[in-house]
């Protein structure tokens, strides 16, 4: 295998044996490196980030959350997921905590484990989506050596934060964990000490408390290691709506791309959103039917 | 749809992979060889992005396919999708920070684990305009460059130095492997390579490689 700097380390380990604790901290160091190239390249072009002050704070959060969650650590694309928050919570501790339950979410895509990294596993869900609602696309992507859907990495990654403006992806993001919204996510988010009235845990789960995402999940009876987040959705309708232009313009995947491009640019978060509802409806009625039919 | 055509006509395509060290400025150097872009305010690469550019050599088109890696170390992990089906790469490190030349050996040697051994390998030293802050000497470069045996050329993303002598560098070369071949197997028919990446009369080189799912099932 490639060889990696934590091999770097562990071969070092045979001759000084660091105490566990000293590779930790080693490890959470080059992070730190990595979390310094970045800082200074995120978001350039928001007048926030102009003054020193609101720079240190994103690279506070982020050294402070590589060391949180080490299994994680940093990963390019987390920087662009936290300017919201710290833009929006002024107190740098608000604003920690608001990400690190983002990350509870997200946290899997940046997941890291030698031959692969966590968002192909939804890059892979992706696939399966698109060959259910567009086969003919899924064929043609397929055909131009994308079947990897390696060119939707970073919208998954950084939940269209790249494609769209400031405001808009704001926009997008409220709208989807709208449509996502179950209460029971929001018992998750509680520390599980947390002195939490009884009756409420207990209570039974009403459809009408949940998003219209998550109503529909529930009403196809999918269990819960089935389910995808709308995230995925989202980008199949993105390429839904590009369908035709790609499987007659597309010759190559940087065509793929461009074409990508040219839309997300003034993609419309509504229009996205319900195009993802309707393909998140076809996609399970579609799932059970093969189901019921094997 | 006709000047799509037009637009697209082309004799050879080849896959180039821009790889090195986060922050060495990969992106710049791609942006400024395919639109004759700079920017200060570039953003971290996800995962990997591409753009393509026709040039011209000996009277063919060749169409370059060029992917832009992400630099850190933990994206590298979808490294075999990268290397797959290319003819050329560009290992860049950045000549203010000594450590970036330092990695290119473990590029190298990762590129060299992944690819076809006909590939072009070019070694770039970018930020060559910062010369108050250079840390990397050319000498030290160029010894590198002949002891591993690839091109090798000092570019400037932002000054424009260099970067579309490195690009057609490294294209004219595959050009050359190509048409060699080409010739090798015209002469000698028994001699036709079995499963190479290089593919040449074919429109579909890139993808002509066989291709496998992201998924098992």
């Amino acid at each position: 295998m490639t060889p990696t700097t934590q091999a770097t380390i562990n071969s070092g380990k045979e001759i000084s044996v660091p105490k566990e604790e000293d590779n930790k901290i080693i490890q959470w160091k080059l992070t730190l490196h990595q979390i310094g190239l970045d800082v200074v390249r995120t978001d350039r072009t928001l007048v926030f980030y102009e003054k020193q002050e609101n720079l240190s704070k994103l690279w506070d959060v982020l050294s402070v959350y590589a060391w949180f969650d080490k299994e994680v650590g940093y990963g390019q694309g987390m920087s662009d997921l936290f300017t919201p928050m710290i833009m929006l919570l002024e107190d740098e501790a608000d604003a920690f905590w608001c990400f690190e339950r983002l990350m509870r979410r997200l946290r899997g895509n940046f997941k890291c484990g030698g031959v692969s990294v966590g968002v192909e596993s939804q890059l892979c869900n992706l696939a399966n989506v698109i060959q259910v609602v567009d086969p003919k696309l899924h064929q043609h992507l397929d055909h131009l050596g994308g079947s990897d859907y390696l060119f939707a990495f970073g919208m998954l990654m950084v939940l269209f934060r790249r494609e769209l403006s400031f405001g808009d992806s704001l926009y997008l993001w409220e709208m989807m964990w709208a449509l996502e919204y179950d209460p029971d996510l929001y018992n998750l988010y509680e520390e599980p000490d947390s002195d939490r009235p009884e009756d409420a845990k207990a209570k039974p789960k009403s459809s009408r408390q949940c998003g219209k995402f998550e109503r529909e999940i529930l009403r196809s009876g999918a269990k819960d290691e089935e389910t995808l987040p709308i995230s995925v959705f989202l980008v199949a309708s993105v390429l839904k709506e590009k369908s035709v232009k790609l499987l007659t313009e597309a010759k190559g995947l940087d065509d793929v791309v461009k074409i990508l491009n040219d839309t997300s640019g003034n993609l419309d978060a509504k229009k996205s959103c319900s195009g993802a509802m309707k393909l998140h409806k076809k996609y399970l009625k579609k799932v059970k039917l093969e189901k019921a039919a094997s | 749809m006709a000047a799509y055509r037009a637009d697209d006509d082309y004799d050879y395509l080849f896959k180039v992979v821009l790889i090195g060290d986060s922050g060495v400025g990969k992106s710049n150097l791609l942006s400024r060889f395919t639109r004759n872009e700079f920017s200060l305010e570039s953003k971290s690469t996800i995962g990997v992005e591409f753009a393509t550019r026709s040039i011209r050599v000996d009277e063919k088109i060749i169409k370059a396919q060029i992917w832009d890696t992400a630099g850190q170390e933990r994206y590298r992990a979808i490294t075999s999708a990268y290397y797959r089906g290319a003819v050329g790469a560009l290992i860049v490190y950045d000549t203010t920070r000594h450590v970036t030349f330092e990695n290119v050996e473990r590029w190298l040697k990762e590129l060299r684990d992944h690819s076809d051994s006909n590939i072009v390998i070019m070694l770039v030293g970018n930020k060559a305009d910062l010369r108050h802050l250079r840390a990397v000497s050319t000498e030290d470069a160029k010894t590198f460059a002949e002891k591993e045996n690839t091109y090798f050329m000092e570019t400037s993303a932002l000054e424009a130095m260099n970067v579309e002598d490195s690009f057609t560098e490294v294209l004219t070369q595959i050009y050359h492997v190509v048409s060699r071949k080409a010739l090798d197997i015209g002469n000698d028919p028994g001699a036709l390579p079995k499963g190479q990446t290089i593919n040449v009369g074919s429109k579909d080189d890139v993808s002509a490689v066989k291709k496998v799912g992201c998924c098992s099932s």
